[in-house]
């Protein structure tokens, strides 16, 4: 019989039980769907992660911090711990991972350390636009190798007094309808110093950027950044868990990170903090797959109760085929593609619903929790993601109806011609 | 052209066996009628499955034209090549077309839609049922049912055309038109057909008849090659 024959036939005779062929149909559907979903928004996850810090790609920007972190064994729900001279103390507070000035001149001096830069954390009350309204007014510090897509103006460099960087979504801060006009003009910013007095600083915006989601929508120059920091802090000195550097060209990445680790220190690229989130994705991809992976695994039960069924019910024409001329590996052949033309057509009707729930969730999602964020689809789920799960679940459900096809191709025809 | 020789069929083992057929030989000569008559148990549809090679000879062998079906041949391959098959309770597809019901055996052989159209609609013309071609199997007679049974049998000009009572399931009219169509068509197209029944009537009308008793043969009118 040749194959395509087999094909159709298999398709017609899924035709056969209706109501059968359905609710297995709806088993693997149900499967496959979930599965689409899971594998869709891990996808569309790390699409946009990817996105994100892609530009961070080539950017010689390490975050470094103190490698002698404590295991965390909860703040106080545990036995006695004896002192151990080798280990770092340990603080309810964790205030002694906060790097010292020892420290940082420690990593300044690491082999392979070109430029450090300080992460000054200023924290602004809010922002007076020039009509009066106040804003919420979030930022960062900014890093010499800070890659941020300009759309107008110039970067800040090292130090730059006076000088900001705003997001184009933050023009109304300045008064601003377009880019180009935001230039120039001034941003207020009101702060707090450590004993509550209230301050103003006006900074000139000399660029604007794309906004996305990892991105402060403020950024403001170190120099003033530092004096601000410092007005912050209780004991007038900013204090840092981590710091950024840059390394020179004659050392590699790996010699770096190794010469900090000498150091007792972690240096991490955006590349490492990259694979660490797709990592993290797809733990909770694979999790959220083997739940996927058990509603496919209920309906492969139907599938092979569907076709044992399908045997008893076909004796007669298997003896009939048989009879006719027909080898026992054509029969193998029916039912076993039979059992994968399950798994396809579920696959397709899977996919097609998981399909239109990516539509609406990712519609919904735009307009609720993820309203302002551009670039991201919460779900993707890519052509080569489709035809990787329907083929996937063919195989698997053909490997299910193995055993009722061989059950099938081994009828004797004698008997089966007499079955009732 | 179609032998048995020596084939005798044992059923169970030791003080259970059972002789369905014992020491069989009968030759079936091209072109001829033959019938195997018996009562019910004397070894008929036995001697039928291994005629056709369904079933197994526990010893002896069937030839076909010098070869041994079982050894020497691909036995599927040979049976859908050159035996037509007509059975008492018809086995047609019920939801197909009569047109693909007489194609099945061309299907199972790896013959393209195209030409075993060509082939069954010839069948079908030959039992008279060309303006039903495209009606369900379904929704025919029961004689109607038995003309597209023999077309199919026929599809592939077999040479070897087995009939396990081809009537049983008819009324006298329509049984008797069967009878004719397959004399007709056994006639004109020079096919060996071996009939199985207990209708003596039907059997007389052939050239040759086998008695069957308690799996042996009681009385076989063959005459020798002609």
């Amino acid at each position: 019989m040749k194959f395509v024959d087999v094909v159709k036939t298999s398709n017609s005779n899924l035709r056969r039980s209706k109501l059968r062929t359905f609710l297995t149909l709806l088993a693997i559907s149900i499967g496959t769907f979930t599965l689409a979903l899971s594998l869709g928004l891990g996808q569309g996850l790390r699409n946009y992660i990817s996105s994100e810090l892609g530009q961070y790609k080539g950017v010689n920007l390490y975050q470094v911090e103190k490698t002698t972190l404590n295991n965390f064994s909860g703040l106080g729900n545990h036995d006695p711990i004896v002192y151990n001279p080798n280990k770092s103390p340990s603080s309810a507070n964790y205030q002694n991972n906060f790097l010292s000035a020892t420290d940082i001149d420690q990593i300044k001096k690491v082999k392979g350390v070109q430029n450090l830069e300080l992460p000054y954390a200023v924290v602004f009350d809010y922002a007076t636009a020039p009509n009066g309204t106040k804003y919420e007014a979030s930022n960062s510090t900014f890093l010499s190798q800070n890659p941020l897509n300009l759309v107008a103006g110039k970067t800040l460099s090292a130090t730059d007094p006076g000088s900001v960087l705003i997001s184009q979504k933050y023009l109304p801060l300045v008064g601003s309808s377009d880019i180009s006009s935001a230039l120039g003009k001034k941003l207020t910013l009101t702060y707090k110093n450590a004993k509550g007095a209230i301050s103003t600083i006006t900074l000139e915006v000399k660029g604007v950027y794309e906004p996305s989601l990892i991105q402060a929508p403020i950024f403001i120059n170190s120099q003033d950044a530092e004096k601000i920091a410092a007005e912050q802090a209780p004991g007038g000195a900013p204090l840092f868990n981590f710091v950024f550097i840059s390394k020179s060209s004659d050392v590699t990445d790996v010699q770096i990170k190794a010469n900090l680790s000498n150091a007792k220190f972690t240096g991490r690229s955006f590349a490492d903090i990259n694979n660490t989130l797709n990592n993290i994705i797809t733990g909770v991809q694979i999790s959220l797959a083997a739940f996927s992976g058990i509603a496919i695994l209920a309906s492969i039960v139907g599938v092979i109760n569907t076709l044992f069924m399908a045997v008893l019910e076909r004796t007669r024409e298997i003896g009939l085929f048989r009879a006719l001329g027909s080898k026992k590996r054509t029969i193998f052949y029916l039912f076993s593609v039979e059992a994968a033309l399950l798994g396809f057509w579920g696959g397709v009707i899977g996919i097609f619903f998981a399909f239109l729930a990516q539509i609406a969730i990712n519609k919904i999602a735009a307009n609720t929790f993820l309203k302002g964020v551009d670039g991201i689809q919460l779900l993707n789920i890519r052509p080569s993601l489709i035809v990787f799960i329907i083929i996937v679940i063919s195989i698997i459900t053909w490997i299910a109806g193995l055993l009722p096809a061989f059950k099938a191709s081994q009828v004797d025809p004698i008997e089966s011609l007499r079955y009732e | 052209m179609l032998d048995v020789i020596k084939v005798n069929k044992v059923y169970g083992k030791k003080d259970k066996a059972f002789n369905a057929l014992s020491d069989i030989s009968l030759p079936f000569d091209k072109g001829t009628s033959n019938a195997i008559v018996g009562k019910s148990g004397s070894g008929k549809s036995t001697l039928l499955h291994i005629l056709i090679g369904l079933d197994h000879p526990t010893d002896g062998t069937v030839l076909y034209n010098g070869k041994n079906i079982l050894k020497d041949m691909n036995t599927d391959s040979w049976r859908g090549k050159n035996v037509g098959i007509v059975f008492q309770q018809f086995f047609l597809q019920p939801n197909d077309s009569v047109l693909d019901n007489v194609g099945l055996p061309l299907k199972l052989q790896g013959i393209s839609k195209k030409k075993r159209n060509i082939k069954a609609e010839e069948a079908l013309k030959k039992v008279g049922l060309e303006d039903r071609m495209k009606s369900k199997a379904n929704d025919l007679s029961g004689g109607q049912k038995q003309r597209v049974a023999i077309a199919r049998a026929l599809v592939d000009n077999p040479s070897i055309l087995i009939a396990d009572e081809p009537t049983g399931n008819l009324d006298t009219e329509n049984g008797d038109a069967i009878e004719n169509l397959l004399f007709e068509l056994q006639k004109k197209l020079g096919t060996t057909l071996v009939i199985v029944t207990h209708d003596t009537d039907l059997a007389k009308r052939c050239e040759r008849v086998i008695y069957l008793k308690d799996g042996k043969v009681e009385k076989d009118t063959y005459k020798g090659k002609k």
